[in-house]
């Protein structure tokens, strides 16, 4: 194995690595922003909500890095991946505020269910594409 | 894009893992362009025909 392959290999696992601390950290800072009560302690609140923003730019930055350290066949998996999430993204929000303004959809369904469908299309899509090149 | 890399590979006894290796590139996108599921950019087909000490054209039929 020579060096060139060595540090491409070793780029993306600590690619893949930060990118998974990332996503824990802001996934941690989500839960403690909704765990605090905003009327009791309202500092806290704000405080927690700076971690959120900061843990989530942290971990776009580290996307983006683990989406640039990808070889050609794994960044056109992955761009086809988010080119079908966003397009159901799209078409799934109007259709669910809609829904929800009929009052078909249950009045505690919110947009989480749009993170839901995008994140299992998001998941569906790169299984499928690894498929294809298989 | 039909290619001969294959034929290069067996030819030089390199596993897919190998050229892989040689190429720093996924073992997958081997297999895929040897497959004809997908065409290498030029960067990456300048890499192989260097490592092959071929034209790219001579590689590569389109």
């Amino acid at each position: 194995m020579n060096p060139t392959q060595e540090n491409w290999q070793a780029l993306q696992k600590s690619n893949t690595i930060k990118l998974a601390v990332s996503t824990s950290l802001w996934l941690l800072s989500f839960a403690l922003l909704n765990f605090i009560n905003w009327n009791n302690s309202p500092g806290l609140k704000w405080i927690a909500l700076g971690l959120n923003v900061a843990a989530g730019v942290y971990m776009i930055m580290r996307n983006r890095a683990h989406l640039l350290g990808l070889d050609e066949l794994q960044q056109r998996i992955q761009l086809n991946a988010m080119g079908t999430t966003l397009g159901v993204g799209l078409i799934s929000f109007p259709i669910l505020i809609t829904l929800n303004q009929a009052g078909v959809l249950a009045q505690e369904s919110d947009l989480t269910v749009l993170l839901v469908v995008m994140s299992l299309c998001y998941l569906g899509a790169v299984l499928l594409g690894h498929l294809r090149y298989k | 894009m039909e290619n001969s890399l294959k034929q290069l590979r067996a030819a030089r006894k390199l596993t897919q893992a190998d050229l892989a290796a040689a190429l720093a590139v996924s073992r997958q996108t081997i297999n895929a362009i040897e497959k004809g599921k997908f065409d290498p950019s030029l960067p990456l087909a300048f890499k192989i025909s260097r490592l092959f000490e071929m034209p790219i054209e001579a590689i590569f039929k389109g």
